[in-house]
């Protein structure tokens, strides 16, 4: 059990299950995007509704972390810290994460069961130090780290922990069957942390249902086929850690793209994830949006989810990693190039969002135009292109809070026109966000 | 002004993924239908015909043939008019644009593109519909602004009358869907147990996924007495012959077609809907 003893440390602890969540999410949604789904790929057809089945357990596991990280941040907001949403980029060794396992996007294999068990697996274990200072974050396993988050909420004086705004809370269910726990209190608090840890690893009279469980049983089942098929291969050849560039918060290195293409469809991929993670950031920060911009918000963001971020997964994992790596597919790095926070103003934030949007649309509708492009890339690129309409809409009236005079007028240079073509941003603003989107007519 | 109506219904195949997969999803994961084994990948398109290339039918489930019931001229039944059985068709691959919400919520979904055609007895009639933008270019489906959108938007109904012809419409005994799908995964059951299935394993395996996603209940069921009305005129380009000179005028293909139809009782295990509605042919 870690000691935490404050409030500047239960917020790093709440801050470094964000990003456990954040980090799993990623490994089990790349693990699931590797999957086969067809018999021209080499399995049988019996093979093929084991494989989904597992990959419908992966995608349900990432989405109830998902969740977690929502309940997580709502942790945070209510003892007065900010929603988290950085993470390291991909890999990382084992000493970056202390359940003695490496961060690190790898297909489904037996060995990435074991290692999501590992994740997953109950017993908590190990005591450490503390210090004035806040101490070192040491921990074994997910439910520990829990546990001691919910010890400190039992322990520290509620009278005063919770000084984050009642309303700043998101109680929405997601999708069908995710539960998002708002907190107001040490018991809601008890209640939200008890709802991880058992949908985590479960219970020790009942472990059915739970993350772990569903790792144990998935493992199993691919022993026992392989046992019967040693050829069988559930997963596509996919390249370990792949990535479009090195990143100096990942010295381990992952693994090059070399396919010019595919590494174009690998960065589009990263920064429309990035754009996902920006809009989650806006909505947990609670701004001046009314209710139903919120929910626009809410809604682009599990759009983006469903309608972008999942597709082009599974569509790296059929390209070629080209290169040095004849054979081998890509696959989704989940790579941060930069900084996701938002702007605390937010005009600014919006308009990032919808200035990315823009670009990240006419960026996929140009990848779709290429020869042999994949067929789920224009979809993808039009999905974008929407959901930037749908904010933009959101916000033609401003927020309520204040004026914002400029917000519409700034909204229209990276609204499309009519007729449904993009006003196309400079150059530079395609290649590097973060330049004002000013279109080629000069406006 | 003299019209002709022409009365039209059957089942529409529509293999789609189901929410949470995206809408593109080839094969069904996370949601409550499923690509079986031997199929081809799902395609969210309308295929109003059995010969249809695209047409994947399964066992037990209902025979796609959109065709017209009955003619009227001018509010006056024509029950012995040539037209009577011609085929219906939506062309250019026509599909739900929901888009897990995107563009449209669940029940909601518009259908594009719309471009329907009817044929027989020597008769073509044959109308698109567009949406414009205000300069009058055609405006790509995913862009279209929902105010301009709306006339094409669906009302979803709920309600007794409503299921209750949808129930009628596809044979749902006692209108209880429940029952209705307990019965059909008997017969799965018994075909799955047949010689001739039980050593076949891609029948088994896709029968064996048909059953346990009929255990399935919520949306899978709800969606059964659920249907979608739409009400809008064809807007577009027409084209219309008449080889054996049976209609009692000339089509007016410049003009707007009104257009009424209901889509609903979404058979998911069969992968099939039905469609009954009305098509209004302004004669000159």
């Amino acid at each position: 059990m870690i000691e935490i003893n404050s409030r500047e440390e239960l917020i790093n602890a709440l801050a470094e299950a964000a990003e456990l969540e954040h980090g799993l999410l990623c490994q089990y949604v790349f693990a699931a995007s590797t999957l086969k789904q067809h018999v021209e790929e080499g399995v049988t057809w019996p093979q093929t509704e084991l494989i989904r089945g597992w990959k419908r357990a992966l995608l349900t596991v990432a989405r109830q972390e998902m969740a977690h990280l929502g309940t997580v941040c709502n942790l945070l907001t209510a003892v007065g810290g900010a929603p988290h949403f950085m993470r390291l980029n991909f890999p990382q060794s084992a000493s970056y994460f202390p359940a003695d396992a490496p961060f690190t996007l790898r297909p489904f294999s037996e060995a990435t069961l074991r290692r999501f068990m590992r994740f997953e697996e109950p017993e908590p274990q190990a005591i450490r130090a503390f210090a004035i200072a806040p101490g070192p974050i040491s921990y074994q396993h997910v439910g520990e780290l829990y546990r001691s988050i919910e010890h400190a909420f039992g322990s520290l004086d509620e009278r005063t922990l919770f000084i984050g705004p009642v309303a700043d809370q998101d109680d929405n269910e997601w999708s069908r069957g995710l539960h998002l726990w708002p907190v107001r209190d040490r018991a809601s608090a008890h209640k939200a942390i008890e709802f991880i840890i058992r949908e985590g690893e479960g219970i020790p009279q009942h472990r059915q249902g739970s993350h772990y469980q569903t790792f144990v049983d998935a493992h199993a089942a691919l022993v026992a086929e392989l046992a019967s098929d040693p050829s069988f291969a559930p997963a596509r050849p996919v390249a370990v850690d792949p990535v479009t560039r090195q990143h100096r918060d990942a010295p381990l290195g992952g693994t090059v793209i070399g396919d010019p293409r595919t590494r174009e469809v690998a960065e589009w991929f990263s920064v429309s994830y990035e754009t996902t993670l920006m809009m989650l950031g806006q909505f947990y920060s609670f701004g001046p949006e009314t209710p139903a911009q919120r929910e626009e918000l809410r809604q682009a963001a599990r759009e983006m989810m469903s309608g972008v971020v999942r597709p082009l997964a599974e569509v790296l994992t059929q390209l070629p990693m080209g290169g040095d790596h004849p054979g081998l597919n890509a696959g989704p790095g989940f790579e941060l190039y930069g900084d996701v926070h938002v702007s605390p103003h937010p005009e600014n934030a919006w308009y990032v969002i919808l200035e990315r949007l823009a670009v990240e649309s006419e960026q996929g509708l140009t990848l779709a135009m290429e020869p042999d492009a994949h067929p789920r890339i224009q979809l993808c690129a039009e999905n974008l292109g929407r959901i930037g309409d749908n904010l933009t809409r959101a916000i033609e009236g401003g927020f309520p809070t204040g004026p914002s005079p400029g917000l519409a007028r700034k909204a229209s240079l990276v609204r499309p026109a009519t007729d449904g073509r993009l006003q196309r941003p400079t150059r530079t603003a395609t290649a590097r966000y973060g330049t004002a989107a000013r279109t080629e007519n000069g406006s | 002004m003299s019209a002709l109506n022409l009365a039209f219904e059957g089942f529409v195949q529509v293999r789609l993924a189901t929410d949470p997969d995206p809408a593109d999803e080839p094969r069904g994961v996370s949601g409550w239908t499923h690509a079986v084994a031997g199929e081809p990948d799902l395609d969210r398109v309308l295929v109003l015909h059995e010969d249809d290339p695209r047409r994947v039918a399964r066992s037990h489930g209902p025979w796609a043939d959109v065709t017209v019931r009955s003619v009227t001229m001018d509010g006056t039944a024509a029950s012995q008019h040539p037209l009577v059985g011609a085929r219906v068709d939506l062309l250019d691959a026509p599909k739900f644009e929901g888009r897990n919400w995107i563009i449209a919520s669940d029940g909601a979904e518009p259908i594009d593109p719309v471009h329907l055609r009817v044929s027989g007895a020597g008769v073509v009639l044959d109308k698109r519909d567009i949406v414009s933008g205000p300069d009058g270019a055609e405006i790509p489906f995913y862009r279209i602004p929902p105010d301009v959108l709306a006339r094409r938007m669906p009302q979803m109904q709920t309600d007794e009358t409503a299921r209750a012809e949808v129930f009628a419409a596809l044979g749902v005994p006692g209108g209880d869907p429940v029952a209705w799908r307990a019965e059909r995964k008997k017969t799965l059951l018994d075909e799955l147990r047949s010689p001739g299935v039980a050593h076949d394993v891609v029948q088994s395996t896709a029968l064996r996924t048909r059953i346990l996603d009929l255990d399935l209940g919520g949306p899978a069921v709800g969606t059964v007495g659920v249907r979608m009305l739409y009400r809008f005129a064809l807007h577009g380009p027409g084209t219309a012959s008449d080889a054996q000179g049976i209609l009692p005028g000339t089509p007016k293909v410049d003009d707007d077609w009104p257009l009424e139809f209901w889509v609903g009782g979404w058979d998911a295990d069969a992968f099939c809907m039905f469609m009954r509605g009305t098509l209004t042919v302004p004669l000159g």
